[in-house]
């Protein structure tokens, strides 16, 4: 008796442990890892996510005949491990503290961007780059090359699709050698 | 001392939602959990959803042992091969009503065994799914709400969104420039292959989590330096604000790359 009385006595002085979850949110650690959220007007679609994601739950498509490039991924297979995180160069991905993500269908766990392709100058066909990749890449040479015109002369190529910019450089070579070759 | 969480703002909400479950919930919900090879890590939460904690049998949820008695079946695991006989045979024994919950990565889509020989990849695969509560492994909180949406108290937050082509445009503006570091919304000037290299010592240090915070630490440190004497004050500074070893390990050889990398531009 004199047990239960102790015991009771604990229990009424410390009070209720319960989280009174619906009728008060739930605060996570700061470095919690949630959802992971995509910003659509930084993303160039490069890929890096898709080549990190463990679980492939990022996809990239790209439509060669219509010009879009779709950017998708599921919660339902993420693994939260901040992976895309880590590898985004342009920190396009982040990772959220949200954690409540319920869903009564498996389509409602999607989110999706897309963004245009660019086209090859010579050919005119879609290449497999978007466009912002391409300007990416122009910057980043511009900024690490220090060579005066090696800058522009590279940045020929980034506007050709691989087999045009195949063709302009065994076009070089040749006339460089001396000609003879068909 | 009981009533320790009593708040009056939002008094009202939490009144009409304790109505909402007790209309709702008129008698108790029997649960049955289902573990169809999983790694244990799902069921743990479960576990932890029922401590007292974060308490699920104050709804009036109650854990049973077959599925004769059972409402609710709660199926953690990608379905494997030997189980999936096991798994039809369960679900056919449940008497209606009842609702299937999907708890965690590998009962929704196959987790990170989606392509593996030896699973089906996702409970939706061999029986009907009403919702579905992704996470590796969820808060028990996420459970929390997962049971309440299947019963239908709560709404579910979220919903599938879809960004057109407009958002990408010719004026598109890189947001994080460059060559420019950002600490508290105000850019740094360091060289790219600086920030690259510091980058990398610290990643080999720290891991994932701190490192980002000690580069930005250390950048902020020497773009307000004058002379190169004060690298070695700086390296001090740090590593004892850090109270770590490794910290210091790798200040020490972030301040031999900037060496290396100031004093040929002097």
């Amino acid at each position: 008796m004199a047990v239960v009385l102790s015991v009771l006595k604990t229990t009424l002085k410390k009070g209720k442990a319960t989280h009174p979850y619906p009728r008060r949110s739930f605060d996570v650690d700061e470095y919690y890892r949630g959802r992971p959220v995509i910003k659509p007007e930084v993303c160039m679609g490069c890929g890096a996510c898709v080549m990190a994601c463990p679980a492939e739950t990022i996809s990239i498509v790209n439509d060669t005949i219509n010009g879009i490039k779709t950017w998708e991924i599921s919660y339902a297979r993420c693994i939260f491990c901040a992976r895309c995180h880590e590898v985004c160069p342009i920190d396009a991905i982040k990772l959220t503290r949200e954690f409540e993500l319920a869903s009564k269908r498996k389509d409602d766990l999607k989110m999706v961007v897309k963004m245009k392709l660019a086209r090859c100058e010579s050919c005119k066909h879609y290449m497999m780059y978007s466009e912002r990749q391409i300007m990416f890449v122009q910057k980043v040479l511009k900024k690490s090359l220090e060579l005066a015109g090696a800058a522009e002369e590279l940045s020929k190529y980034t506007m050709m699709c691989p087999t045009c910019k195949r063709n302009y450089i065994i076009r070089k070579i040749v006339a460089a050698i001396g000609g003879g070759v068909k | 001392m009981l009533s320790t969480y009593r708040d009056k703002s939002v008094e009202k909400l939490g009144m009409q939602l304790r109505e909402k479950i007790m209309r709702t919930l008129r008698r108790s919900l029997y649960v049955l959990r289902v573990d169809t090879g999983s790694c244990n890590g799902c069921e743990i939460e479960i576990f932890a959803t029922l401590s007292p904690v974060y308490d699920l049998e104050r709804f009036g949820v109650r854990l049973v042992i077959s599925p004769r008695h059972a409402d609710a079946l709660l199926v953690t695991g990608p379905v494997t091969r030997q189980y999936r006989p096991v798994l039809e045979n369960i679900y056919k024994m449940t008497p209606e009503p009842k609702v299937v919950i999907a708890v965690g990565a590998c009962a929704c889509d196959g987790g990170i065994w989606y392509n593996s020989y030896a699973v089906e990849g996702g409970v939706d695969k061999v029986i009907p799914v009403d919702v579905y509560v992704p996470g590796c492994p969820p808060h028990p909180i996420a459970i929390l709400q997962g049971v309440l949406v299947a019963v239908g108290v709560l709404e579910q937050k979220i919903k599938k969104v879809s960004y057109e082509e407009e958002s990408a445009t010719r004026d598109w503006k890189l947001v994080k420039p460059l060559a420019l570091v950002m600490y508290k919304d105000k850019p740094i000037k360091i060289p790219w292959e600086l920030y690259r290299s510091i980058r990398l010592i610290a990643r080999k240090y720290l891991g994932y989590l701190y490192s980002e915070k000690l580069v930005l630490d250390y950048v902020e440190a020497i773009s307000g330096m004058r002379s190169i004497d004060e690298l070695d004050d700086i390296v001090e500074k740090l590593s004892v604000a850090w109270k770590s070893q490794q910290a210091r390990r790798a200040l020490e050889e972030m301040a031999k790359v900037t060496r290396k990398y100031i004093v040929p531009a002097i």
